[in-house]
C-alpha cells in the first residue's frame, strides 16, 4: 500500500477511530514497557514508585530469579513442548480441516460440530479421566504424555480455526489443480497448504501462546519434570509466602515472557513475508 | 525428548548404584507443600537429611508448594500413588484427603514415642490439634507441626505501651481506635477485597458472644432462623459500628490484595487483624525500624473468643508403599530439634508447648498454649460460607446494609440455600 | 500461479456440480487417513473423558474413592442455586456485552490498520496483552487503579474531582469485563488482519478507483471475504466467554481464596466446586456445570453456524 492511496482514503470515521488505535498499541506498548521496567528496580520502588524510573538498573534481579527458580530445565523442556505440540497439532489439524471443510459428504457437519464441542470442554472436567489414562499407559510425569494431552486439547480449536481459513479458498484452485493432472494429496500439499501458511503461522503461535504458559495440566501430570510455566508458578508462590520481592518476581516473568515476544516478532515478520509471497506483491 | 530420555537414564543408573553400594532399598517419597526457597522448606529438608542418615533410609522429598494435597488426590484412583507421605492443613487433609475415604489411620503414630524423647506424639501434639486431625467419620488423617492463628498487628516502636499491655476488652480497643482517628488517623486496615477476611470481624464478635457451638451450629441450620437470634444481631450490630465509625481507610475495598496489608506495614495504619505468618508477607514493605508485635482479640461482652486455628502437617495413604518408615519420619520430625527451627528459622509456631514462639507472636502462643482454641471449627461448611455468609458479610462491612438487614438476609438466604440442597 | 490467483473470482459457484468421477473417488479416499489420526487422538483424551464427566455429574463424588449415585440431584441443586444464576448471568453478560466490544474494537482495527502508516508496528503491540501473563496484568491492574494509584492521580490532575473506585466491588465486574475487553480485542484484531491480508490487493485498488471510502471497502470487500473467518471467531469468543475463568481468579482472588461471589462466572461455579479452598470436593455438581458448558458449546455453535453460514451453505 502507498502513502497516495492512503490519503485519498481518510473520511471522517477515520481520522475519529485514529487516536484509539494509537492509544491502545501506547498502551500496550507501556504494559510491556512497565513490566520490563519493573524488573530492572528494587521492590521498594516497584511498591513505592511504582511509576518512576529506577534509581539504577538492578540487572541482578535477573540473576537471582534464573539461579532461585532455576528456569534452566523449565525452558529446554517447554521448548520440546511448544514445538512438538504446535508442529503435532498442525499435522493433525490441518488434514482433518481440510475435508472438513472442502469436502462435501455426508458427516462433514456432525464431525466439524464434534471437534468444536471439544472447545466447550473445561480441562478441570476431564483432568482425572485422563490422569487414569495416562496412569494406565505409564506416562504420569512423562514430557510424551504432557505432549498428547497438549497436542489433542488443541485440536478443537486448531481443526475449528483452520476449517475456516480452508473454507475461504476459492474452489477453482482445486480444480485447476487436477485439470492441471494433480492427485488430491498432491493438490493438497502443493496448492492448499501454502495458501493458508498465513493462518498456520497464525495457529502456531497462538498454540505456542498456550502452551508455553499452560499450568493446570502440567501441574496435575508433571512430578519431577518441569515446564517454565511450573517453575514461574512456584517461584510466585514463594516470593508470594516469603515477602513478594517484586523486582525479582517481575524479572522472572520477563524471562517467561520474552522468548514469547519474540517468537511473535519473529514469526509475524514471517506471517507478512508468507502473505506476501503467496500473493506475488 | 531425546533430552529428557537421557536424563531419566542418567537418573535410573545413578539410583542403581547408590542402592548398590548402600545396601538398602527403603525409602519414601515426601510430597511438601513448601515451594524450594522459603525457610519451612529449609527445616524439612535438613530433617530429611538427618532422617536418612540416621535411619538409612532415603527420604526422597518434593517441593510441590500449596497445591501439593490438591494434585496428589487424583493418584488416589491408581494404582501409583506417587507419595508416601503427603504435606497439608487440616482442612486438606480431614475433608478432602479423608474424603477419598484413601487415607490410613495414623492412631498409631499418636501411640509412638517421639523420635530419641520420652514423650508419645499424642502428648507433643495435644488433644485439640489431634481432635483437628480427625475426619468427620473419625479417622485420624493428619500428624500436624505446625500451627497458625490470627491477631492484631501493630507496629511495637509506635506503641510500646500496647507490647505489654495489650487493650483487654473491644470497649478498650474502641477507644484507642477512635484516639488514633482523633489524630487523624485511619487506624484499621483491611484488604477488603477478601471477603474472608471481612468475615473475621463478625465471626469473632459472634463466636465471644454465643459461644463457638452456638455460632457453628448457625450453619447447619436448615430453617435458616438462627440468624435472627438476638445475639447475631448484637454481633452484627458492632460490625455495622466498625463499618460507620470511620476506622478503614477510604477505598480500602477498592484495592488489590495485599495492597492494604502493605500500605498498614508502611505505616498508613495502626492496626491489622491477620495470620501469624503476616510478618514474612509483608516485611519487604515494612517502614523502617517497624517492630511486629501482636495481641489476640480482645474480649467481647465480657468474653474473649477463642482462637481459631489452622495446623500444618503430614498425611499417609492407604496405598503407601512404606507406610511403616513414612510413620517413623513424623514421629522423627517432630523432635525437639527440628520444631525450634520451625520457630526460630520458618518463623512459625510448632504444635510443641515446650518450643516458645519467636517473641512478636509469643502472646498468641501462651493462648494457644493454654487450649483457648476454636473447638467446633471442624465442621465444614465452606460451601454455604462462600456462597451465602461472605456475600452478605461483605455488604455489612461496606456499610451497605444494617445489621437488621444482614440477620433477615441471612436467615432467608440460608432457608433458600438448603432448600436448594433438597 | 499467483497470477493465475489474481485473475479469479474468490466468490465460488453456486451451485454444486454432482457425480463422482474418478478425481472426486480419489478425493473420497482421502478422508480417512486425513480425518483419522486427528479423530482418533481427539476422542481418545477429550471425548471419552467427557463422557466419564457426564457419568460424574450423575454421581457425588471427592474425586477420588467411593462414588454415590445422586441422579438428577447435582443439576437440581444447581439450578435452583441462586449463585449459579448470578454466575450464568454475568457469564452471558461476558458473552454479550464483552463480546460486541471486542468486535467493535476489533473490526474498527483492521479497517484502520488496512491503510495506516504504522501498521505493523501497531499491530505486533496490540497482541502484547495475550502474550503477558495473567498474573502480571492482575498486578498492574492492582497498581494502575489503586485508589492511590495512576489512573486516579492523572483522572485528578485533568480535573475530575471524584474518579471512580474501580475496584470496589459495584465496580468490579465491570472492571473486570473491560479488562478483558482489552486483552481480547488484540488476539482478535490480528486473526482478523491475517484473514483480511489474503484478499488480493487488485480488489481494494479497484474500488478505490471507484472512490469507496475505507469504510465501505471493509464492508463491501473485507467482511464479505472473511466472513468465515468472522464466524468462526464467533464460535470461539462465544465458547472463550463461557469458559471464562482464569481472568477472573488472578483478578480478583487471592492465595488460596476464591473472588467474591458477585464476579463468578459458570466456570468459577465450577471450579469452586471441584477445588474448594476449604471443604469437601463436589466433582458431582463441577460436571454437571461442565456437561452444561458442553451442551451450551453445542448450542452456540449450531446457531452461530446458522446465523453466519449463509455463504457457507452456497459453497460446493
Amino acid at each position: 500500500m502507498t502513502t497516495r492511496t492512503v490519503r485519498r482514503s481518510r473520511g471522517p470515521l477515520f481520522l475519529l477511530a485514529m487516536p484509539l488505535a494509537w492509544s491502545l498499541a501506547v498502551f500496550d506498548l507501556f504494559v510491556v514497557g512497565w513490566m520490563a521496567l519493573s524488573s530492572l528496580k528494587t521492590t521498594r520502588e516497584v511498591v513505592h514508585d511504582p511509576w518512576g524510573l529506577p534509581a539504577q538498573l538492578q540487572w541482578g534481579n535477573y540473576a537471582e530469579a534464573w539461579t532461585s527458580a532455576a528456569f534452566g530445565e523449565g525452558v529446554l523442556n517447554s521448548l520440546l513442548l511448544v514445538t512438538g505440540s504446535g508442529l503435532g497439532t498442525i499435522l493433525l489439524a490441518a488434514p482433518a480441516a481440510y475435508v472438513l471443510s472442502r469436502f462435501r459428504w455426508r458427516l462433514s457437519g456432525p464431525v466439524t460440530v464434534l471437534f468444536a464441542m471439544g472447545l466447550g470442554i473445561p480441562g478441570p472436567a476431564i483432568m482425572i479421566p485422563i490422569y487414569l489414562g495416562l496412569d494406565r499407559m505409564g506416562l504420569i510425569d512423562s514430557l510424551t504424555g504432557l505432549l498428547i494431552v497438549y497436542i489433542a486439547t488443541n485440536l478443537p480449536f486448531s481443526v475449528f480455526f483452520l476449517t475456516a481459513f480452508f473454507a475461504s479458498l476459492p474452489r477453482e484452485l482445486e480444480e485447476a489443480a487436477a485439470l492441471d493432472g494433480s492427485g488430491p494429496y498432491h493438490t493438497y500439499w502443493r496448492v492448499m497448504l501454502p495458501l493458508t501458511r498465513s493462518g498456520l503461522i497464525a495457529l502456531f503461535i497462538l498454540q505456542a501462546i498456550g502452551d508455553w504458559g499452560e499450568t493446570f495440566f502440567a501441574l496435575s501430570f508433571l512430578r519431577e519434570q518441569k515446564t517454565i510455566s511450573l517453575t514461574l508458578l512456584n517461584f510466585v508462590q514463594t516470593m508470594q509466602y516469603t515477602g513478594a520481592r517484586w523486582s525479582v518476581l517481575f524479572a522472572g516473568i520477563c524471562i517467561v515472557v520474552i522468548p514469547l515476544l519474540l517468537l511473535y516478532l519473529w514469526m509475524s515478520s514471517r506471517l507478512i513475508e508468507g502473505i506476501a509471497a503467496g500473493y506475488g506483491k | 525428548m531425546k533430552v529428557g530420555a537421557a536424563i531419566v537414564a542418567v537418573c535410573l543408573l545413578t539410583a542403581c548404584g547408590g542402592q548398590a553400594s548402600g545396601g538398602g532399598d527403603r525409602e519414601i517419597t515426601v510430597w511438601s507443600m513448601w515451594s524450594e526457597g522459603e525457610p519451612n522448606q529449609k527445616v524439612l529438608a535438613e530433617a530429611a537429611a538427618d532422617f536418612e542418615k540416621e535411619t538409612g533410609v532415603k527420604v526422597r522429598t518434593q517441593w510441590k508448594g500449596r497445591t501439593a494435597v490438591k494434585t496428589f488426590l487424583p493418584s488416589l484412583n491408581t494404582d501409583h500413588v506417587p507419595a508416601d507421605l503427603v504435606e497439608g492443613n487440616n482442612r486438606e487433609l480431614t475433608r478432602q484427603f479423608a474424603a477419598t475415604k484413601a487415607a490410613l489411620d495414623l492412631s498409631d503414630v499418636y501411640q509412638a514415642k517421639v523420635h530419641g524423647e520420652q514423650a508419645t506424639v499424642a502428648e507433643t501434639v495435644g488433644e485439640a490439634y489431634r481432635r483437628m486431625a480427625t475426619s468427620a467419620d473419625g479417622v485420624v488423617t493428619q500428624v500436624p507441626y505446625q500451627v497458625s492463628t490470627y491477631g492484631w498487628f501493630f507496629n511495637g516502636k509506635a506503641f510500646p505501651e500496647l507490647v505489654t499491655a495489650p487493650p483487654k476488652t473491644w470497649e478498650e480497643f474502641t477507644a484507642l481506635l477512635e484516639a488514633q482517628k482523633a489524630k487523624g488517623r485511619k487506624p484499621l486496615g483491611q484488604d477488603g477485597s477478601i471477603p474472608n477476611y471481612n468475615a473475621r470481624y463478625l465471626e469473632h464478635f459472634a463466636r465471644a458472644i454465643m459461644g463457638d457451638e452456638g455460632w457453628h451450629a448457625l450453619a447447619p441450620d436448615r430453617t435458616g432462623r438462627g440468624w435472627l437470634k438476638p445475639e447475631v444481631l448484637q454481633a452484627a450490630t458492632m460490625v455495622e459500628k466498625l463499618a460507620k465509625g470511620g476506622y478503614f481507610p477510604d477505598g480500602f475495598n477498592a484495592t488489590k490484595f495485599p495492597a492494604m496489608q502493605q500500605k498498614w506495614a508502611g505505616g498508613e495504619s495502626d492496626f491489622l487483624y491477620q495470620g501469624t505468618y503476616l510478618p514474612k508477607e509483608v516485611a519487604p514493605y515494612a517502614a523502617p525500624g517497624f517492630e511486629f508485635r501482636a495481641f489476640r482479640f480482645p474480649a467481647v461482652a465480657g468474653k474473649t473468643p477463642t482462637l481459631n486455628v489452622t495446623t500444618t502437617g503430614f498425611g499417609i495413604p492407604k496405598k503407601a508403599r512404606n507406610a511403616a518408615d513414612a510413620k517413623r519420619f513424623v514421629a522423627f520430625f517432630l523432635q525437639r530439634k527440628y520444631q525450634e527451627k520451625v520457630s526460630t528459622v520458618a518463623l512459625e509456631m510448632s504444635v510443641r508447648k515446650d518450643v516458645p514462639a519467636a517473641p512478636q507472636i509469643a502472646d498468641l502462643k501462651k493462648a494457644l498454649d493454654s487450649g483457648e482454641i476454636n473447638k467446633a471449627d471442624v465442621v465444614d461448611s465452606g460451601d454455604f460460607t462462600s456462597k451465602v455468609l461472605l456475600p452478605l458479610s461483605d455488604q455489612l462491612l461496606f456499610g451497605k446494609i444494617s445489621a437488621a438487614e444482614f440477620t433477615t438476609r441471612m436467615a432467608e438466604q440460608a432457608a433458600a440455600y438448603w432448600k436448594s440442597k433438597g | 500461479m499467483a497470477v493465475r490467483l489474481l485473475e479469479r473470482t474468490p466468490a465460488r459457484p453456486a451451485v454444486r456440480r454432482e457425480g463422482v468421477g474418478p478425481f472426486e473417488a480419489a478425493r473420497r479416499r482421502m478422508i480417512g487417513p486425513f480425518l483419522l489420526p486427528a479423530l482418533v487422538c481427539y476422542t481418545l483424551v477429550m471425548i471419552v473423558p467427557s463422557v466419564f464427566t457426564v457419568w460424574i455429574s450423575f454421581n457425588d463424588w471427592a474425586g477420588a474413592g467411593p462414588m454415590e449415585w445422586a441422579g438428577l440431584g447435582n443439576y437440581t441443586e444447581m439450578v435452583a442455586d441462586p449463585v449459579f444464576g448470578r454466575s450464568f448471568a454475568n457469564t452471558m453478560k461476558i458473552l454479550f456485552g464483552v463480546g460486541a466490544a471486542v468486535f467493535v474494537i476489533a473490526f474498527v482495527l483492521t479497517m484502520l490498520l488496512q491503510d495506516m502508516a504504522g501498521r505493523k508496528f501497531v499491530r505486533a503491540v496490540v497482541f502484547f496483552p495475550s502474550l503477558v501473563p495473567g498474573l502480571v496484568i492482575a498486578i498492574l491492574w492492582g497498581f494502575l487503579l489503586d485508589p492511590d494509584g495512576l489512573a486516579t492521580s492523572v483522572l485528578k490532575s485533568l480535573g475530575v474531582p471524584d474518579p471512580p473506585l474501580w475496584l470496589a466491588p459495584e465496580n468490579m465486574f465491570t472492571t473486570v469485563m473491560a479488562g478483558m475487553t482489552w486483552l481480547a480485542a488484540g488476539t482478535y484484531t490480528v486473526i482478523f488482519m491475517a484473514a483480511a491480508d489474503r484478499i488480493p490487493r487488485t480488489f481494494y485498488e479497484a474500488a478505490e478507483l471507484d472512490g469507496a471510502s475505507a469504510a465501505r471497502r471493509f464492508w463491501h470487500i473485507t467482511v464479505p471475504l472473511t466472513w468465515d473467518v468472522i464466524g468462526v471467531c464467533a464460535v470461539l469468543w462465544a465458547i472463550g466467554a463461557l469458559k471464562t475463568f482464569e481472568f477472573v481468579l488472578v483478578f480478583a482472588g487471592a492465595a488460596g481464596s476464591l473472588p467474591p461471589t458477585d464476579l463468578w462466572t459458570f466456570s468459577v461455579y465450577a471450579y469452586a466446586g471441584a477445588f474448594p479452598s476449604d471443604g469437601v470436593p463436589r466433582y458431582g455438581i463441577a460436571s454437571a456445570a461442565a456437561v452444561l458448558t458442553m451442551v451450551l458449546t453445542v448450542v452456540l455453535t449450531l446457531l452461530v453456524r446458522r446465523v453466519m453460514g449463509r455463504r457457507e451453505r452456497t459453497d460446493y
